[in-house]
């Protein structure tokens, strides 16, 4: 087996280096959630609501 | 099942297969056989996504989990959102611009030959044996049902999904998957309705969930930080968490899922639809096992679901008086059940005309047949745990026991097909993953290294014949102990753990060598196996568990390593194959 690997630099690239800047602030092409984060944000609030629905429904009912 | 039933089951799985073989018919092109074609919109990749993950045994078995401990089941989900976004935010982009094929592929390029081939041994690994409990686990409980022959219906299934797999790689999977679980849902749908309109009349969709609650079928989410509690919050969260990273971030039955996406945007638009919609998903099927809960509360249900084993083990205890006892339980079940549906009728009453006094007495009168219920299914159940071979769960016969005596034909025909249409969308992709990882990390890598596409393709092929026919021979030898969908997690979160860590230390801590990382992933799997065997704590745990063993020895090895001079990387050479564009 031939030994192999790049330097980590071009394989993983740096915190806050421009190339990972460059795919975060890639549209997302959504019309209101146009950035990342937002995205992510939003699968985050979707998820503290289903928690929330689920604990409501428990305690009303039981 | 009737003429028709079998119409819409071979109709609908046959039709969808054979379309899948001639939409990619004449694939030569090695890119297009492991990518798929480049166009692939973000719809369906989070379909594909989906299709993979849910296998037969989310829409056959969770149903029976919600029936027998209401939904809980979901908090094993919870992590699963957070751990999307991480790989679409870091996996993906670097995925994505390395052009790899396999997610091991990475791990070459980020340390060295062996601990890619470490990688992909270990998926291999864990995502055969996966492959063998992907078919098996339909196939036990539709035979056992349907008086089929097992064999017959492992290798008939286990060929069907073999051969449309081995015709189109990941397009003639992509393709599939999407009307399978167009059939999937349409099933789960109806089964929904049918089984809405068969409760009591009477009976408010208030009271329903009212019944529901009381009967603590409606605890989802337990905050109790029990560590040998199997699902609470924070095991869900945080040992979901991880779980789901392992498996949708390196397992590359789903890296090769979004790496098909016509671009990073497409592939992370597909993971995002997966963040939000996975947890609907799971209530929804759970909460049609506690639909089913309350259906059998005023419906006559049989003492244990699998009839099946339950009267042959009859007719074998024939001669002893086992057999007496057997129908002594059955009575005794059935005369329990008379007085828990008049009680819940008096219930319903009071509920809608009663006091508030009168209504809290009638449901200690319920909750106290209930229980004796509960107590005889319960004694039922050890009986038959003490003496069926198979050891199956009874909770895997719940809501086909419901399809069979309650849908009309030809709907029956279309659930049955809707658990066969997820049992072969998620073996589809498993050795669609397991062909191109054998060829990619092993064949290409090792064996033949500058061979045509033509030749790569054509090996890939034989592979994944190879793997359908490993797959087929474990299910025929299989003999599981545990609910059918638990096993799967449980054989996914030995492995998935030391494989994250090296993921993990691979993507965040630059600094760590292959050597390093590579004696800690095997350390860090031996510990969570040692563990495994002699700990009793809930198996979401063994995720973190490997995950920091492997993350933390790494970074002691290195620090031992590097005091010895030994550097964490070594430079690149032109010689070496895999530093050429994969997609050349």
């Amino acid at each position: 087996m031939a030994m192999e690997g790049k330097p980590i630099e071009s394989i993983v690239p740096q915190h806050g280096g421009s190339s990972t800047e460059a795919i975060e602030s890639q549209s997302t092409g959504l019309p209101v959630l146009r950035s990342w984060s937002r995205v992510y944000l939003v699968v985050v609030v979707v998820f503290i609501i289903w928690v929330g629905l689920l604990i409501m429904l428990k305690n009303i009912f039981s | 099942m009737t003429l028709l039933d079998y119409v819409v089951l071979l109709g609908s799985l046959l039709g969808i297969a054979l379309y899948g073989v001639w939409r990619t018919r004449g694939t030569r092109n090695l890119n297009t056989y492991l990518k798929g074609s480049g166009n692939t919109r973000w719809i369906i990749i989070g379909l594909s996504v989906m299709a993979t993950q849910a296998s037969a045994t989310t829409f056959l078995s969770t149903p029976g989990q919600g029936f027998h401990d209401g939904m809980g089941f979901v908090q094993n989900y919870f992590g699963a959102p957070f751990a999307l976004i991480i790989i679409a935010a870091v996996f993906l982009p670097i995925y994505r611009r390395l052009k790899v094929y396999t997610a091991y592929e990475f791990l070459g390029k980020r340390f060295d030959a062996k601990t890619r081939l470490l990688g992909a041994a270990l998926f291999l690994l864990q995502r055969g044996l996966g492959a063998g409990i992907t078919i098996y686990a339909p196939a036990i409980v539709l035979s056992t049902v349907f008086h089929w022959r097992l064999d017959f219906t492992i290798v008939c299934t286990g060929l069907l999904v073999i051969i449309y797999t081995v015709a189109g790689g990941t397009e003639a999977v992509n393709v599939t998957q999407k009307y399978q679980l167009g059939v999937i849902f349409l099933g789960m749908f109806v089964a929904f309705v049918v089984l809405v309109a068969k409760l009591p009349k009477e009976l408010t969709f208030f009271d329903i969930l009212t019944v529901a609650g009381r009967s603590n079928k409606l605890d989802s989410v337990d905050f109790t930080t029990d560590l040998h509690q199997r699902y609470t919050f924070w095991s869900g969260l945080i040992g979901g968490m991880f779980l789901a990273l392992s498996y949708f971030g390196t397992d590359q039955s789903q890296v090769q899922r979004y790496l098909s996406g016509a671009s990073l945007r497409e592939s992370r638009m597909g993971l995002m639809f997966n963040a939000v919609c996975k947890i609907p998903m799971q209530v929804f099927i759970l909460f049609l096992g506690v639909l089913l809960f309350v259906f059998y509360q005023f419906q006559a249900s049989p003492v244990y679901f699998n009839q099946t084993a339950w009267l042959a083990q009859e007719r074998w205890e024939s001669s002893s008086g086992k057999a007496e006892e057997m129908r002594a339980i059955e009575a005794e079940f059935a005369q329990a059940q008379t007085i828990q549906q008049q009680q819940l009728n008096r219930w319903v009453h009071d509920q809608h005309t009663g006091t508030s006094a009168a209504k809290a007495e009638a449901w200690d009168a319920v909750s106290a047949a209930q229980k004796r219920s509960r107590e005889i299914r319960e004694t039922a159940s050890k009986l038959m745990s003490a003496a069926d071979k198979t050891k199956s769960n009874d909770n895997d016969y719940v809501f086909i026991t419901f399809i069979l005596d309650h849908l009309p034909h030809g709907l029956i025909g279309l659930l049955v097909a809707a658990f066969f249409a997820a049992a072969m969308s998620s073996k589809a992709a498993e050795l669609n993953a397991l062909g191109s990882t054998t060829t990619v990390d092993i064949y290409r890598h090792i064996i033949r290294t500058d061979s045509s596409d033509a030749h790569y393709v054509a090996a890939t092929k034989c592979f994944t014949v190879m793997w359908g026919l490993v797959a087929i021979g474990f299910a025929l030898f299989a003999n599981l102990s545990e609910n059918l969908i638990q096993a799967g997690n449980i054989v996914g979160s030995i492995f998935y753990g030391p494989v994250l860590g090296l993921f993990l230390v691979a993507f965040f801590l630059r600094w760590i060598g292959g050597t390093a990382v590579f004696w800690a992933t095997l350390v860090a799997q031996g510990l969570v196996l040692e563990f495994y065997y002699k700990l009793t704590i809930s198996y979401l745990w063994y995720n973190i568990i490997g995950c920091a063993a492997c993350v933390l020895l790494s970074m002691l090895l290195q620090s031992i390593l590097k005091s010895k001079g030994q550097p964490a990387t070594v430079p690149v050479t032109r010689s070496n194959p895999d530093q050429e564009s994969p997609t050349q």
